[in-house]
C-alpha cells in the first residue's frame, strides 16, 4: 500500500538490523537481519507468531535497545552509536510509546500522566499540563483529567498513554499489543486515534499486533517469522486477508 | 504447610533480595543486643564483689546507706548480730580504692577489698589458686580481670606503689565500679588503708560492711535488724546491688534504649511486611486468582519475615560478640546467651506480629481479578 | 521531584512506616547522644569546670581523685618545682546528706578556697565563706536544694546553709557540694575520728604565672610523687569516663549503620516493586538521575518528617524520664543526629543507584515480567 500513495520523507530506517540476547550459555536471535523503511504518514502493522521477534524489532526502532549487528536510523542519527543518554533524550523527544500493560505512572492522575511527557523534555509544568488537557479532551478524556489510573477503563488508560505519546509531537509513534486488552469496541475507538496520529504530518507510525482487526487499520503489514520478515520490506506483501487465514 | 513452602521456595530462588533486608534487621538487632550486653556488663561490672559473696543480707552505716565504700562499721556490730538467731553467719568487708602494678608493669586503678575469715565475706569460687589464709600476710587473690588478664598466681603485686603483696589465687567476675579487685587479709588491708587514706587510724581493723547469711528470708532478716538498729542501713544483697553508684540510673537509661531499639525492631519488621507484599503484588495476586486463601499468602510472608528474623539474629549475634572482643576494654560488653535469649525472642514475637499486622489489611485487600488487569498500583 | 512526592501523597502508608522506624532511630542517636555527653559531665563536671591551670594528684592514683592524697612529700615536691604558682588544697570526699529533710543521698563534698585557684564559679548566690556554708549544683535542685535552705551531712550531723549553685559541676554523677578547704578539713577529719592535722588534701590546684606546659612537665618529671595536668584533660582520664564515649560511641555507630541500611533496603525494596513504572518511566525518555532524585527525595522528605517525630519523642522523653536519667532536650544534639541519618539516607540512595541501573527501558515492552 506504500507504494499507492505517495510516499513521504523517509522517518526511520533499519539495514540488516539483528538482535541477539545472551541468554546465559545459549544465545537467542530475537531479530535476524531485518530491513525495514517507514516514511511520513505511514502506520505499518508488524504481525506474526508469539516469540518471532516482534516485540524485539519495535525496541530496536525505538531506541529502547542496540543492534547486535546493522544499524537503524531515525532522521540523521544511527541509534546503535548513540549513547544511552543521548538515547534517553531521543527517546523523550522524537518517539512516542503506546505499551500493552503498565502504561501509565499509577500515582500520576491522567493529566498528569500525560504532562510528563513535556516536562521530560524540559517544557514547564503549566504548559505542559495545559496541553495535556488540551489532548486529553481531544481524545474524549475530558472528564478523567484528574482520575488517577486506577480508576480508568482499560480503554481510557490506552487513549491516556496515547495522549502522552503524542504530547511533544514525535516523528515515530511505536505501539506493542496496544489494544490487547481491550474488547473489539474499545480497540476500535483506540486504533482510530492511534491512526489518525502516526498519519499526521511528518510522523509514522509501526503497531505491533496478533489481531488482523488492528493490523487492518494499518497501510502496510509486515510479517515476522522465526525473527526474519517473510516478505522482504518493499517485496510483494500479503494482504490482510491472507494473514488473518494464517 | 503451604504457606511455609512458598516462603522457603521463594528465599532459595531470590537469596540476593532478602540479603540487604537482612543487614538492615542484623544492625537493628546488633543494636539491641549491644545495648543490652553494654547494660548488662555495666551493672555486672559495678556489682562482682557482691554476687560474688556468699551472704544474702548487707550492713552499713546509717550514713552509709547501703554504699559499701563509704561504710565505716567495725567489728562490733558483726559480734552483735552474730547473737540473732535469725543470722547464720557474719562476716566483715572492707573496700578501698586503690591502683596496683603486676611485675613492675603499669599500676591501674583497683579496689582493694578486704575480708574476715567468715563464709559470707568470701568470693564463694576461685578459678586458680586460693584465697589469702588468716595470719599470712603479703597474699593476694587478684581479679582475672587485672592486667589486662595477664596474671597468674605467683606474681607480685605493688598496692599503691607501697606495699608488695604476692598472688596466691585468682577469683572470676568480682570487679566494683568497673575496676578489678583484689582481696586481701585484714592486716594487709588495713596496713594498705592506712596507706593510702592517711587520715584513717584504724589499724589493724577491717572498717567497711558487714554482710550476713541469714537463716530465714533475707527481706524478713533485712527489715527485722533494721526495725531494731537505727543506726544501721540493712538491705538484701539485691538492694546493695541497686544502691551501687550508678547502677538504678543506668538500669533505667539503658533499659530504655533497649525498649526504643526493639520498638525500631517492631516498625522495621512492619516496614518489612508491607514491602514484602508490596514487592510481590503481582505474584501474591496471581496466587490468589488461583485459589491460594489470603491466610495461606499471609503465613507465607510471616514464614518468610521469621526466617529473616532468624537468619540477622544469628548475624548479629555473630557481630555482637566480635564488636565485644574488638571493642577496647573500657567498654564493658558482656554477651551472655542469656541476653541473645531474652531479647532474641522478645524481639522474635514483636517482629511476627509486626509483620503480619502490616501485611495483613494488603493482603486481605488484594483483588484476585486484578491478576488479569493492569499492573496494581 | 514531582515525580517523588506525588508518589508519597499517592501512597503515604509505607513511607509513614518507613518515617516512624527512622524517626526512633534518631531519637535513638539523639538520646544515646545527650545521655553519653551528659553523663560524662555529670561524672567530671567538678573536676573539668575547675579555673586551675593544673590540678596534681597524687601518682599512684592513676588519676583516680577518690584514691588520692597529697602527703607532705608530695606538697613539698609541687612547692619545690612551682615556685611563683599560686598554689592551693583541695578536698574531695563522698558522705551520706540530707537536703532539707529529703531522702538520704550520696553526696561529694569538696573542700575549696574562694579567691584560690581552687574556686568553683557560681552562677547563683555566691561562694562559701564561713564553716557552715556550703554551695550545691544546680542540677541538685532536683533533690530540693534551694539558696538558704539546709544540707546535713549525716557522718558527722554537721549542718551547712546552702549560699549558692554551681552548674555542670557535679562529680562522679551525685550531688556535688563545696564548703571552705578548712571547714572540709574539719568535717573529714570528725568522720573520720582523726584529728583535723592529719587530714591531707586530694588534690593540689595550681595557678601558673607563666608557661603552664612546662609547669606540668616540671611537675611530673620522672620518679615524681605526683601528676599534674590541666583540668580538662584530667577530666577525661577519670574512672569510667573512656568506658562511657567508648561505650556510647560504638551504640552510635551501629546505630547510624541501622538508619543507613533501613533506608537503603526501602530504597531497594521500593525500586524492585516499582520495576514496571521504571521501564516506562524510562522507555518514554526519563533518565535514570531524575529518578535517583525522585527517590532521594522521598527518602530525605521522610528522614525530615522522622527527625522532627524523633525531636518531639526526646522532648517527651526528657519530661517524662526520671531524675537520675541524664537526658535532656539539647536542639545541637539533635541537629547532629538528624544531619548524621540524612547522610546515611544519601548513602542508601546511592545503593539503589546500583538497581535502578538494572531496570532496562525495554522491560516496558509487553507483559512480560
Ligand atoms: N531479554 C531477553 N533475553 C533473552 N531472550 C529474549 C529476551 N527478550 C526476548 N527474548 C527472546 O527473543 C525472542 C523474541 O522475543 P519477542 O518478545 O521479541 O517476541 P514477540 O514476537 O514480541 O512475542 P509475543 O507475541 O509473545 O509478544 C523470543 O524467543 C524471546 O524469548
Ligand atoms: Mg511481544
Amino acid at each position: 500500500m506504500s507504494e499507492t500513495g505517495v510516499p513521504g520523507d523517509l522517518v526511520i530506517r533499519a539495514d540488516r538490523v539483528t538482535k541477539v540476547y545472551e541468554d546465559g550459555e545459549r544465545q537467542v536471535t530475537a531479530v535476524d537481519g531485518v530491513d525495514l523503511s517507514v516514511h511520513a504518514g505511514e502506520l505499518v502493522a508488524l504481525v506474526g507468531p508469539s516469540g518471532s521477534g516482534k516485540s524485539t524489532l519495535l525496541a530496536l526502532l525505538g531506541a529502547l535497545t542496540v543492534p547486535t549487528r546493522g544499524a537503524v536510523r531515525l532522521g540523521d542519527w544511527d541509534l546503535g552509536t548513540l549513547s544511552e543518554a543521548s538515547r534517553t533524550r531521543l527517546r523523550a523527544r522524537h518517539i512516542g510509546f503506546v505499551f500493552q500493560a503498565a502504561n501509565l505512572v499509577p500515582y500520576l492522575t491522567a493529566r498528569d500522566n500525560v504532562a510528563l511527557a513535556g516536562e521530560l523534555v524540559g517544557a514547564s509544568r503549566r504548559a505542559s499540563r495545559r496541553e495535556a488537557e488540551g489532548l486529553l479532551v481531544e481524545m474524549g478524556l475530558a472528564d478523567r483529567l484528574g482520575h488517577l489510573p486506577g480508576a480508568l477503563s482499560g480503554g481510557e488508560r490506552q487513549r491516556v498513554a496515547l495522549a502522552r505519546a503524542l504530547l511533544v509531537g514525535p516523528r515515530l509513534l511505536l505501539a506493542d499489543e496496544p489494544t490487547a486488552s481491550l474488547d473489539s469496541d474499545r480497540a476500535e475507538q483506540v486504533m482510530g486515534l492511534l491512526a489518525g496520529a502516526a498519519r499526521a504530518e511528518g510522523r509514522a507510525g509501526v503497531v505491533v499486533t496478533h489481531d488482523p482487526a488492528v493490523a487492518a487499520w494499518a497501510d502496510r503489514v509486515l510479517w515476522l517469522h522465526d525473527s526474519r520478515l517473510v516478505v522482504p520490506d518493499g517485496g510483494e506483501e500479503r494482504t490482510v486477508g491472507e494473514f488473518s487465514r494464517g | 504447610m503451604t504457606g511455609a513452602r512458598l516462603a522457603l521456595a521463594e528465599l532459595r530462588a531470590r537469596p540476593g533480595r532478602a540479603t540487604l533486608t537482612s543487614v538492615g534487621l542484623a544492625l537493628v538487632l546488633l543494636l539491641a543486643l549491644s545495648v543490652t550486653a553494654l547494660a548488662d556488663g555495666l551493672v555486672r561490672g559495678s556489682t562482682g564483689v557482691l554476687r560474688a559473696l556468699d551472704a544474702d543480707v548487707v550492713v552499713t552505716d546509717e550514713a552509709a546507706n547501703h554504699q559499701l565504700l563509704r561504710s565505716r562499721l567495725v567489728g562490733a556490730e558483726r559480734t552483735a548480730l552474730l547473737m540473732r538467731p535469725d543470722v547464720a553467719t557474719a562476716g566483715q568487708i572492707g573496700l578501698v580504692p586503690t591502683s596496683a602494678s603486676v611485675g613492675g608493669g603499669a599500676p591501674e586503678r583497683v579496689t582493694a577489698v578486704g575480708f574476715s575469715p567468715d563464709a559470707p565475706a568470701m568470693p564463694r569460687d576461685t578459678v586458680d589458686g586460693r584465697l589469702p589464709r588468716p595470719g599470712e600476710p603479703g597474699s593476694a587473690a587478684v581479679d582475672v580481670a587485672l592486667a589486662g588478664g595477664d596474671v597468674v598466681v605467683g606474681d607480685t603485686l605493688s598496692l599503691a606503689g607501697e606495699r608488695e603483696v604476692e598472688v596466691v589465687g585468682l577469683v572470676d567476675d568480682a570487679s566494683f565500679l568497673q575496676q578489678p579487685t583484689v582481696w586481701l587479709g585484714q592486716h594487709d588491708w588495713a596496713r594498705l588503708r592506712q596507706a593510702v587514706q592517711r587520715d584513717a587510724d584504724y589499724a589493724e581493723q577491717l572498717v567497711g560492711a558487714t554482710v550476713l547469711q541469714s537463716t530465714e528470708h533475707p527481706e524478713a532478716v533485712a527489715t527485722a535488724i533494721t526495725e531494731e538498729h537505727d543506726e544501721l542501713a540493712v538491705t538484701t544483697r539485691e538492694g546493695a546491688v541497686a544502691a551501687v553508684p550508678g547502677v538504678s540510673a543506668q538500669q533505667v537509661t539503658l533499659g530504655a534504649v533497649v525498649a526504643v531499639t526493639l520498638a525500631v525492631a517492631v516498625g522495621l519488621a512492619a516496614l518489612i511486611g508491607v514491602l514484602q507484599v508490596l514487592e510481590r503484588r503481582a505474584l501474591l495476586t496471581a496466587l490468589r486468582a488461583v485459589g491460594a486463601p489470603a491466610r495461606t499468602l499471609l503465613a507465607s510472608v510471616a514464614v518468610r519475615g521469621v526466617l529473616l528474623w532468624v537468619g540477622a539474629l544469628i548475624v548479629s549475634t555473630a557481630a555482637t560478640v566480635i564488636l565485644a572482643t574488638v571493642a577496647p576494654p573500657s567498654v564493658p560488653m558482656e554477651v551472655r546467651p542469656v541476653i541473645v535469649a531474652s531479647v532474641g525472642g522478645i524481639s522474635l514475637v514483636a517482629a511476627t506480629l509486626g509483620v503480619t499486622a502490616a501485611a495483613w489489611p494488603i493482603l486481605s485487600r488484594l483483588d484476585p481479578q486484578d491478576a488479569v488487569a493492569e499492573e496494581p498500583l | 521531584m514531582f515525580l517523588g512526592l506525588a508518589e508519597l501523597r499517592h501512597a503515604p502508608g509505607r513511607f509513614v512506616v518507613l518515617g516512624v522506624v527512622l524517626g526512633l532511630l534518631v531519637a535513638l542517636m539523639t538520646a544515646l547522644a545527650t545521655i553519653a555527653d551528659r553523663h560524662v559531665t555529670d561524672l567530671t563536671g567538678k573536676v573539668a569546670t575547675s579555673p586551675a591551670d593544673l590540678l596534681v594528684l597524687d601518682a599512684a592514683a592513676q588519676g583516680a581523685l577518690q584514691a588520692s592524697r597529697i602527703d607532705d612529700e608530695a606538697a613539698a615536691h609541687v612547692r619545690q618545682h612551682a615556685a611563683g604558682a599560686e598554689l592551693a588544697p583541695v578536698g574531695e570526699q563522698r558522705m551520706g546528706a540530707r537536703v532539707a529533710d529529703g531522702e538520704l543521698l550520696d553526696l561529694s563534698l569538696w573542700g575549696l578556697d574562694p579567691d584560690s585557684p581552687a574556686a568553683p564559679e557560681v552562677i547563683a548566690g555566691r561562694l562559701p565563706r564561713q564553716p557552715g556554708e556550703a554551695v550545691l549544683d544546680v542540677a541538685d535542685r532536683a533533690q530540693g536544694a534551694a539558696l538558704g535552705e539546709r544540707l546535713t551531712l549525716v557522718d558527722t550531723g554537721t549542718v551547712l546553709e546552702i549560699v549558692g549553685f554551681t552548674a555542670e559541676a557535679r562529680f562522679g554523677a551525685i550531688p556535688t557540694a563545696a564548703v571552705t578547704y578548712d571547714a572540709w578539713t574539719e568535717i573529714a577529719a570528725e568522720a573520720a575520728d582523726a584529728d583535723p592535722d592529719e587530714v591531707e588534701p586530694t588534690a593540689m590546684a595550681v595557678r601558673a604565672d607563666g608557661g603552664v606546659e612546662e609547669l606540668a612537665a616540671a611537675l611530673n618529671g620522672s620518679s615524681s610523687p605526683v601528676q599534674a595536668a590541666p583540668p580538662s584533660s584530667l577530666a577525661s582520664q577519670l574512672p569510667g569516663v573512656a568506658g562511657v564515649r567508648a561505650s556510647f560511641g560504638l551504640l552510635l555507630g551501629v546505630a547510624w549503620m541501622a538508619v543507613a541500611a533501613v533506608a537503603a533496603t526501602f530504597a531497594v525494596a521500593g525500586v524492585a516493586h516499582r520495576q514496571r513504572t521504571i521501564a516506562l518511566l524510562r522507555a518514554v525518555g526519563a533518565p535514570r538521575r531524575r529518578l535517583l532524585a525522585a527517590l532521594t527525595v522521598q527518602l530525605l522528605v521522610v528522614t525530615a518528617v522522622g527527625a522532627v517525630l524523633a525531636a518531639l519523642l526526646v522532648v517527651l522523653a526528657a519530661w517524662l524520664a526520671p531524675a537520675d536519667v541524664p537526658l535532656r532536650w539539647e536542639p545541637g544534639t539533635w541537629a547532629a543526629s538528624a544531619a548524621v541519618a540524612l547522610a546515611a539516607t544519601l548513602m542508601a540512595s546511592a545503593v539503589a543507584v546500583v538497581r535502578l541501573a538494572r531496570v532496562a527501558p525495554v522491560d516496558a515492552l509487553g507483559a512480560r515480567r
